[in-house]
């Protein structure tokens, strides 16, 4: 084949054929790694969360008053706001919870082992739920028990917790073997935890990597002094009549409050804006990206074609068919864009590993590399095809021509 | 059976505001061996002329048989195969590639046949050491004169061993002791078998030919066949 004389030719046009290196040895840095974070926001929104989503309601309460800053008082409302929500026809269970899940973040800490040195600390979103928690959410237990009433803490202050993790945050505590009866460290060895129960899969979004499906229960009365937030899980038909009882309901006990009631899924779209804006802007980085690259490719092909017709002319003369020509052109392109993918995969791993040091995300892997480099050359053959077909039917007559 | 016969061919160009006849009913034989120059003045169709015979464009009307071959009904590649295999071209501006060193530049139409690295190394410093530019190998074409490219493009033109050399104009941007060596040069490859029809302007170069022909608007003037016949008479067939 030719590629030693249009290596050659190439390497006696440095400048020409420099940028076009660069800029697609940068593409391909930039896209691959943007396609790597965009996959992995996709997959987030793409996960299914592993709770009964759809069928439930979330209700934020807003208190006032001396009342409430005291634990015992608001423990009493908590406990009759929930017994009188699970009344409701239709309604399934319902649980108080310190911070709606599929929000998009919320409140998390980081576990270790009991004893266990800070490498192995894990973050974990955290959630404070009561004994109804898994009927609410719909989450099964796989290993251990559920909570029972006396879990829940019956006065405020620390004390040694029993809590419930995912399967999850349980293999990444302890990858060893069985997690129930463990003791964990959340930040004060004097008052570990003590994990009682695994749950099966749920996934919250938390500004993605591994920690969203890692997940820790705490047993109690969530609440503040500033109010409290119930799920409602309900049958599908019952929805929506549950849903406008709600607010009822919560105001009949104690009026001077303010109650907001929301669908679970309305909050989850919610906690996807950041998710769903990245994506996009991931995919317009990578768009326009690969058009201004593959404009530079058809740039170049295009502008060597009009610069060397009569050379095109004088091999068409020597003896060139129109395929060799088309061929010419096309193995010059794909030399160039071969150099720059080489270089860009080196550009590639180093940005990924600069990016990884950075957040918690993946690490390149071979399907978005291959995808990613396969893209790229399928746009710099279709960006060289173009005027390479031009150069081919240029007439042989043109070597003759004298201006 | 003449190696190159044209019978009544005719090339018009047409653009938006014109249609020029660049070769009118143009009929003419050429045997195995000759040296034909070609004069007239400028925009006679020379150059057309050497186009059509060399395969480099197509015509409009008549026909056109290269050993018996007629050549309208060819392919593209076929028709490239033959300007590869049979045909030598020599231009006025040399035509060198300007990216490519002297070797590369000999090694092209070599290239185009295919033929194994050894066979084109042997053809491309024999060819070049023909034309005494054994010790450029390396050199491109800027680092050399203009005298030396044209050089260069005759062991191009002889690296495929063609049998018909097509030169329009060769000598046409040399000084005149720069040309009389490349008609000297031009002068031994017909010795040694090759065809050459050579397209000149220069009345001197011109008169070396065994046979020359002029063109006017297109058109042969003063044609005879068989004028300054150098080799095989006997093959030389009558065109009317
Ligand atoms: N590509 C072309 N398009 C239009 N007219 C052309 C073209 N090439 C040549 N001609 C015209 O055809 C005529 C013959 O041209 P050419 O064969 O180049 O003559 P010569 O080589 O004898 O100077 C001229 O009138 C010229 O202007
Ligand atoms: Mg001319």
């Amino acid at each position: 084949m030719e590629i030693g004389p249009i290596f050659r030719s190439l390497s006696r046009n440095k400048t020409r054929s420099i940028l076009l290196i660069l800029e697609i040895a940068v593409t391909l840095a930039i896209v691959l790694n943007c396609w790597n974070l965009m996959m992995q926001q996709r997959e987030s929104l793409m996960r299914p969360s592993g709770i009964d989503e759809k069928n439930i309601i979330a209700v934020e309460v807003q208190t006032f008053g001396p009342d409430y800053q005291d634990w015992e008082y608001r423990r009493q409302v908590v406990s009759r706001d929930v017994a009188a929500l699970r009344q409701l026809p239709g309604v399934i269970d319902a649980t108080p919870i310190s911070n709606f899940p599929l929000q998009g973040g919320g409140s998390s800490l980081q576990a270790k082992p009991l004893g266990a040195r800070d490498t192995a600390l894990t973050r974990a979103p955290v959630y404070t739920v009561d004994d109804h928690m898994l009927r609410t959410l719909d989450l099964e237990i796989v290993a251990g028990r559920a909570f029972e009433a006396g879990d829940l803490r019956s006065e405020d202050g620390p004390v040694i917790m029993n809590v419930i993790v995912t399967q999850d945050l349980a293999e990444a505590l302890f990858p060893d073997g069985d997690a129930i009866g463990q003791t964990i460290d959340t930040g004060s060895e004097e008052w570990p935890d003590i994990i009682v129960g695994v749950v099966d899969a749920m996934h919250t979004p938390y500004g993605g990597g591994p920690m969203e499906s890692q997940i820790l229960f705490y047993p109690g009365f969530a609440s503040r002094a500033s109010g409290m937030n119930y799920l409602i899980r309900t049958e599908p038909a019952a929805f929506d009549s549950v849903f406008s009882a709600v607010d009822g309901v919560l105001l009949e006990s104690e009026p001077s409050r303010v109650v907001q009631v929301q669908t679970l899924l309305e909050i989850k779209g919610g906690g996807q804006v950041i998710s769903r804006f990245s994506v996009q802007v991931l995919s317009t980085i990578i768009g326009l990206l690969l058009f201004v690259t593959t404009l530079g490719i058809y740039g170049m092909t295009s502008f060597s074609v009009t610069q060397r017709t009569k050379q095109i002319g004088t091999r068409r003369a020597l003896g060139a068919s129109q395929g060799a020509i088309l061929r010419y052109f096309l193995l010059e392109s794909l030399v160039v864009t071969l150099i720059g993918s080489a270089l860009g995969l080196i550009a590639a791993s180093g940005l990924d590993v600069l990016i990884a040091s950075q957040m918690d995300s993946e690490r390149l892997g071979p399907t978005v590399l291959a995808t990613g480099i396969l893209l790229l050359w399928s746009l710099a053959i279709l960006a060289t095809i173009v005027p390479a077909l031009r150069a081919s039917k240029l007439s042989p007559a043109l070597a003759t021509r004298t201006v | 059976m003449p190696m190159i016969e044209l019978v009544d061919v005719t090339k018009n160009y047409r653009t938006d505001l014109v249609e020029t006849c660049a070769l009118d009913s143009l009929s003419l034989a050429i045997e195995e061996g000759e040296f034909v120059s070609v004069s007239g003045p400028s925009g006679s169709g020379k150059t057309t002329f050497l186009n059509v015979v060399g395969l480099l464009d197509t015509f409009d009307q008549g026909t056109y048989t290269i050993d018996g071959q007629d050549v309208s009904k060819l392919t593209d590649r076929a028709q490239s195969r033959i300007r590869n295999e049979k045909i030598g071209f020599i231009f006025q501006g040399f035509n060198l590639i300007p990216d490519l060193d002297v070797f590369d530049n000999v090694d092209v139409p070599l290239r185009y046949r295919r033929l194994p690295r050894e066979e084109r190394r042997e053809r491309i410093v024999r060819s070049l050491e023909l034309v005494g530019l054994g010790g450029r190998l390396k050199h491109l074409p800027s680092q050399l004169s203009g005298g030396q490219q044209q050089r260069v493009a005759i062991a191009r033109a002889l690296a495929s061993d063609p049998r018909l050399i097509l030169a329009d104009e060769p000598t046409g941007n040399l000084d005149s002791a720069t040309a009389a060596e490349i008609m000297h040069l031009l002068h031994e490859i017909n010795e040694e078998g090759a065809t050459i029809l050579m397209v000149t302007h220069d009345a001197g170069c011109a008169a070396q030919a065994q046979r020359q022909i002029h063109l006017l608007d297109g058109r042969l003037i003063d044609y005879r066949p068989t004028e300054a016949p150098n080799i095989r008479l006997s093959q030389i067939a009558p065109v009317s």
